[in-house]
């Protein structure tokens, strides 16, 4: 044993705490930091067998000090992962829900200017024509009532229809696609993944040349959390400390290397958005993974954009629209011009010149855009009829009795239908009336809601669960590293003084030798 | 399970806490000022539902009433033209009487036969009642003048007949029209010149003036008989329509009580109970700034710093 290695062992521990300080320093500068996993310095004292031993001097020499054995990333692999896919669940809910309340807003019945309200002011008008058949003011407030609900119709038609196309674009128009939300989240599926492939190649670079890489880590997992809001992800470690992703049994990254990227591309009506496995060359993997991507945003958009009939769907809610809209036009066509009844009967409109009676021959409702078909995006009134409100058709007669009805204009048997369809059910609105249909609509989109609503809620409250279990598992604690930075101050201190003790010994030596 | 503390974990959980509590503050300070707990369906998909039922079931209702309101008065002047009508019939009849039991010569008779006349002017005039601009006894041919006396002295019913479809309805509630008019024919009947022969209480009328023009005794008395006829037929029609005034009185009574049940089961179903929700609101107050004054002792005030 000699002093030398004495100061040679308070000179290794003074080397030691200050490296254990500059990580409690790390610590502490990072405590603010989201995705930062704590830094923990491992000690270990040193021993040097090849001294000879048995001795207790042979003992002491054998003595080397403390060293540094690592400065390691605290982390916990399965909470890490659990956290991932829990995170994309709950993005997946958090647009969900986002997007239905949206549609819950855009027909909000209970507000007083929705679709039951333009029925509502409808039905009165036709009370009014009811009463007063051949009076223009009556004709004209039932036309304006009618243009009224179909505007209506229209707008939360055409609302929704914009809802739809801006997260999944328009399956009518490729070009819309560019500019959706589940393009841009797909471009940024694909930048993610070169990014991760970036900090990959960088983790194995300084991996090589023996240097921590545990900025590089944080880095790579708080990319791979915001690959994970946006997909659903699984991730598998390489010995090198990469890691591989991908999307259920398909491979898109491994190590520092992309292998495949996603693709969407415009669909069909039923899928308008068709996501696709393509190779960096951009050749064809897998074509239409959709039913793959259940989770993260752009499950949420594929979802919420599709046509399955037992999740909430836009297009469902448009549906139940077009049903109403063209079954509330057939209805009222049919009792202008045609027989409902099925007794013989004709429905009358008044030819305004001579005032008489004549056979209607003109609808009341017409798809505007010149379709066949009545949906609730192009049901319009016939503009033949609401530039001449006598051709209404108010009365109805029996033309075959042979007596002259050319001047009973004041008759209002076809109104009386008219005013009975509000109270009839009809098969194709699952035997219910219009109002019920509409109601049950409402609260069916009402319903949906709520339980995502409640979904959501209990996501996010598992999901804060896992974090504050990731956060207690790698995050800093400021009182710890404050007791850590004392604790490894005092050392340093106390090594300093076996160092000025030794030399304080040195002297005496140099002395004694006088 | 413990566990370990970290300091943006804490910092983020008192966050949390703060904005859950705000979220709570917030609902329930939004359902006080407006007064709803249901405002959009979500909030209670089934009561929604049912709010809008009731809306719609309110607003048909309020329909119906505004239909018996304005045809109400409709009725009303029918009837009062029959009452007049009935006075009318009891005057002529009262001349008639007088002729057909006294002794009165030809001039007086003339006399007679002219109030007659006028009595029938009236009745025309009667039967050419307008409401709202339609004529009322003209069946569904309402811009149609119910009765025009030609030059050769025809006395023309131009309405809907009676035997053909001339009703005109009003919807009193569900599925529930009721005619409200009557036909000219059936009330005042017409006037043949050529074949000197009417019907009804034209025909009557004039058959009594051309009697009395006559001085044929045995037509005015003739003329007595049916006279008390047509005034059974107006009476019989008024009649008609005092049921469906009484008829309409009866379901304006039953639709407002409807309407008030329906308003209050609406307001139990969509309004807050303002006391309920003020001191729920009171008590998230309270929580709120509790969280709050336990979030700021928790990041400032304990740290290792304050004792180093």
């Amino acid at each position: 044993m000699t002093l030398v290695s004495s100061i040679n062992i308070a000179h290794q521990a003074l080397l030691v705490n200050q490296a254990a300080i500059t990580a409690v320093s790390n610590n502490i500068s990072n405590v603010d930091t989201e995705g930062y996993s704590k830094l923990d310095v491992n000690l270990a004292s040193v021993i040097n067998y090849s001294s000879s031993a048995g001795k207790a001097i042979g003992r002491a020499n054998a003595l080397s000090g403390v060293e540094l054995v690592n400065i390691e990333r605290a982390s916990n692999a399965y909470l890490q992962n659990y956290y991932w896919q829990e995170n994309s669940n709950y993005s997946y809910l958090d647009k969900y829900t986002n997007v239905a309340s949206n549609v819950e807003n855009l027909m909000n019945e209970l507000k007083n200017d929705g679709l039951s309200s333009a029925m509502t002011s409808f039905y009165k008008a036709a009370d009014d024509l009811n009463s007063d058949p051949s009076d223009i003011t009556a004709r004209q407030s039932y036309l304006s009532a009618a243009d009224n609900v179909c505007s209506v119709f229209n707008n939360i038609a055409t609302d929704l229809t914009n809802l739809s196309q801006s997260l999944a674009g328009d399956p009518n128009n490729v070009n819309s696609l560019s500019s959706s939300e589940i393009s841009s989240n797909v471009d940024n599926v694909n930048n993610l993944l070169d990014q991760i492939a970036k900090v990959n190649y960088n983790i194995i670079k300084t991996n090589s040349s023996g240097n921590t890489s545990s900025a590089l880590l944080d880095q790579r997992d708080t990319l791979i959390s915001s690959l994970s809001l946006l997909m659903p992800l699984t991730v598998t470690a390489n010995s090198s400390g990469t890691v591989n992703i991908s999307l259920g049994e398909r491979a898109l990254l491994k190590g520092s290397i992309v292998s495949n990227y996603l693709e969407v591309k415009t669909g069909d009506a039923i899928t308008p958005a068709i996501i696709n496995i393509v190779g960096k060359a951009g050749n064809l993997v897998a074509s239409n993974v959709n039913s793959e991507i259940t989770a993260g945003k752009i499950g949420a958009i594929l979802d919420v954009c599709g046509s399955d009939v037992t999740k909430f769907t836009i297009s469902g809610v448009l549906d139940s629209l077009n049903t109403l809209a063209s079954e509330f036009a057939g209805v009222l066509n049919n009792i202008q011009t045609g027989d409902p009844a099925g007794d013989g009967t004709t429905g009358m409109c008044i030819d305004g010149a001579s005032k008489t009676l004549i056979a209607a021959t003109e609808n009341i409702f017409v798809p505007n855009d010149g379709s066949g078909v009545i949906t609730a995006l192009n049901i319009g009134v016939n503009s033949v009829i609401s530039n001449d409100p006598y051709l209404v058709a108010a009365a109805r007669v029996d033309l075959t009795t042979g007596v002259d009805y050319s001047h009973a204009i004041g008759n209002n048997s076809n109104m009386t239908l008219v005013l009975d369809s509000r109270t009839t059910d009809y098969a194709a609105l699952n035997n219910t009336t219009m109002g019920d249909y509409l109601s049950n609509t409402v609260s069916k989109v009402g319903t949906d809601v709520k339980n995502l609503n409640n979904n959501f809620t209990s996501q996010d409250a598992v999901l804060k669960e896992i974090k504050a279990q990731l956060s207690s598992a790698t995050g800093v604690n400021l009182d710890e590293e404050l007791v850590n930075l004392i604790k490894y101050q005092r050392a340093y201190q106390a090594a300093a003084r076996v160092f000025s003790v030794c030399g304080d010994l040195m002297a005496e030596l140099i002395n004694l030798g006088k | 399970m413990y566990i370990r503390p970290t300091t943006l974990g804490t910092t983020n959980l008192a966050l949390n806490d703060i904005l859950s509590s705000q979220a709570k503050y917030n609902t329930l300070s939004e359902q006080s000022s407006s007064g709803l707990k249901v405002s959009k369906p979500s909030d209670d998909p089934t009561a929604a539902k049912s709010i809008l039922d009731v809306n719609a079931s309110i607003s048909q209702l309020n329909g119906y009433l505004d239909n018996i309101n304005v045809t109400q008065t409709e009725l009303d002047t029918q009837e009062s033209t029959l009452s007049s009508l009935s006075t009318l019939i009891q005057q002529a009849a009262g001349l008639a009487t007088q002729a057909a039991n006294q002794t009165y010569s030809l001039t007086d008779l003339t006399a007679m036969k002219s109030q007659i006349d006028s009595i029938l002017n009236s009745v025309l005039d009667l039967a050419n009642t307008k409401y709202n601009g339609n004529y009322i006894f003209s069946g569904t041919n309402t811009s149609t003048q119910a009765y025009t006396v030609d030059v050769a002295g025809n006395i023309t019913y131009n309405g809907t007949a009676s035997t053909d479809s001339y009703q005109r309805y009003v919807q009193i509630s569900d599925g529930i029209f009721v005619p409200i008019n009557a036909t000219g024919d059936q009330v005042f009947g017409s006037y043949d010149a050529a074949t000197n022969t009417g019907i009804g209480l034209i025909g009557t009328l004039k058959a009594l003036s051309n009697a009395m023009g006559a001085g044929n005794n045995a037509g005015i008395s003739g003329s007595l008989d049916n006279l008390s006829n047509d005034l059974n037929t107006a009476l019989f029609i008024r009649t008609k329509t005092a049921a469906v005034s009484s008829k309409f009185e009866m379901t304006t009574n039953a639709i407002n009580t409807t309407v008030t049940n329906l308003t209050s089961y609406k307001s139990n179903l969509e309004d807050i109970d303002l006391s309920a929700v003020l001191a729920k609101l009171a008590s998230a107050q309270v929580a709120m700034q509790a969280t709050m004054s336990t979030a700021s002792k928790t990041l400032s005030g304990l740290s290792l710093l304050n004792y180093l």
